[in-house]
C-alpha cells in the first residue's frame, strides 16, 4: 500500500468518523426531545391551558434572555475557535458559564419564591419541567468547563474541534427546549 | 472537524449570529407583550416558539449539515 493510498484512507475514515458524530448527536437530541415533549403535553394534561397569576413574569423573562444571549456567547465561541482565535474562544466560553450558572440561579430563585407548591397541578408541572431542564443546564455548564479547560490546555484548532462543536451544540438544543418551556409555563393564556 | 463556510469566515459569521441574536430577542419580547395584552394566545405564543426554535436549529446549529458528508461542508 502507498502511502498516497494510506493517506486517502485515512482521509475517508475521518470523514466518515465525523458523519457519524454529527449523526449520533442529532439523534441523541431527537431523543431527548421525546422527553422534553411529554413533559410539555403533561402539562396541558395536569394543569389545562392557562397559566396562574401568580407566575413571576419578570424573572421569567429574565432567565429567558439570559439563556438566549448564552446561546448568542457559544455561537461566538464556535465563531472564534473555526477560524482559530482561541482567545476570543476561551472568553465566550466564560461568558457562556456564566450565564449559564445565572440562568440556574434564576431558577432557584423562582423555585424559592414560587407562591404555587410542588401538590398543585400546575406547580407539579411547572417543577419538574424547570427542574429536569436545569439539570441539563447544568450538565452543559459542566461539559463547557471541560471544554474551557482542554482548550486553555491547547487542545481544539480551526481544523480540529468536533469537542466544541459537539458541545455547544448541546447548549443550543438546551435553548430550544426553553423557547418551548417559556411559553408553556409563563406566558399561555396567562390570567 | 471543520465547521460550515460561514462559521469558517469570521466576520460574517459574527454578523449573522449578532443579527439573529437580535431577532430572537425581539421574538421573546414580543412573546411576553402577547402574554400581557392578548387573550387566547396559544397558537399565536407556540408559532413564534416554533420559528424561533427554527432560527436556533438553521443559523446556531447548523441543522442543514447535519447528515452531510465532511467533504460537503469544508
Amino acid at each position: 500500500m502507498t502511502v498516497a493510498t494510506t493517506a486517502a484512507h485515512a482521509d475517508q475514515h475521518a470523514t466518515r468518523r465525523a458523519s457519524i458524530n454529527q449523526l449520533g448527536l442529532w439523534l441523541f437530541f431527537l431523543s431527548e426531545s421525546f422527553l422534553f415533549c411529554g413533559l410539555a403535553s403533561s402539562r396541558f394534561y395536569l394543569a389545562g391551558a392557562t397559566t396562574p397569576s401568580d407566575v413571576n413574569q419578570v424573572l421569567g423573562l429574565a432567565i429567558t434572555s439570559i439563556l438566549l444571549l448564552s446561546s448568542f456567547t457559544a455561537y461566538n465561541a464556535e465563531a472564534a475557535i473555526a477560524r482559530g482565535d482561541r482567545a476570543t474562544f476561551l472568553r465566550f466560553i466564560r461568558w457562556t458559564i456564566l450565564l449559564g450558572l445565572v440562568f440556574v440561579g434564576g431558577v432557584a430563585i423562582e423555585w424559592s419564591t414560587a407562591e404555587f407548591g410542588p401538590k398543585d397541578p400546575y406547580g407539579t408541572a411547572f417543577f419538574t419541567m424547570t427542574g429536569i431542564h436545569a439539570s441539563h443546564v447544568i450538565s452543559g455548564i459542566g461539559m463547557l468547563g471541560l471544554v474551557y479547560y482542554l482548550g486553555k490546555r491547547g487542545h481544539f484548532s480551526a481544523e480540529s474541534h468536533w469537542g466544541v462543536e459537539g458541545v455547544i451544540k448541546y447548549w443550543h438544543f438546551v435553548d430550544v427546549v426553553w423557547v418551548f418551556f417559556y411559553p408553556v409555563l409563563y406566558l399561555i393564556n396567562w390570567r | 472537524m471543520s465547521s460550515e463556510p460561514g462559521v469558517k469566515h469570521g466576520s460574517s459569521a459574527v454578523r449573522r449570529g449578532r443579527f439573529v441574536f437580535l431577532v430572537l430577542a425581539v421574538l421573546t419580547a414580543v412573546e411576553y407583550l402577547i402574554a400581557i395584552e392578548v387573550g387566547p394566545n396559544l397558537p399565536i405564543l407556540i408559532g413564534i416558539a416554533v420559528y424561533k426554535a427554527g432560527l436556533i436549529l438553521w443559523y446556531f446549529m447548523h441543522v442543514a449539515r447535519a447528515w452531510r458528508g465532511e467533504e460537503e461542508s469544508a
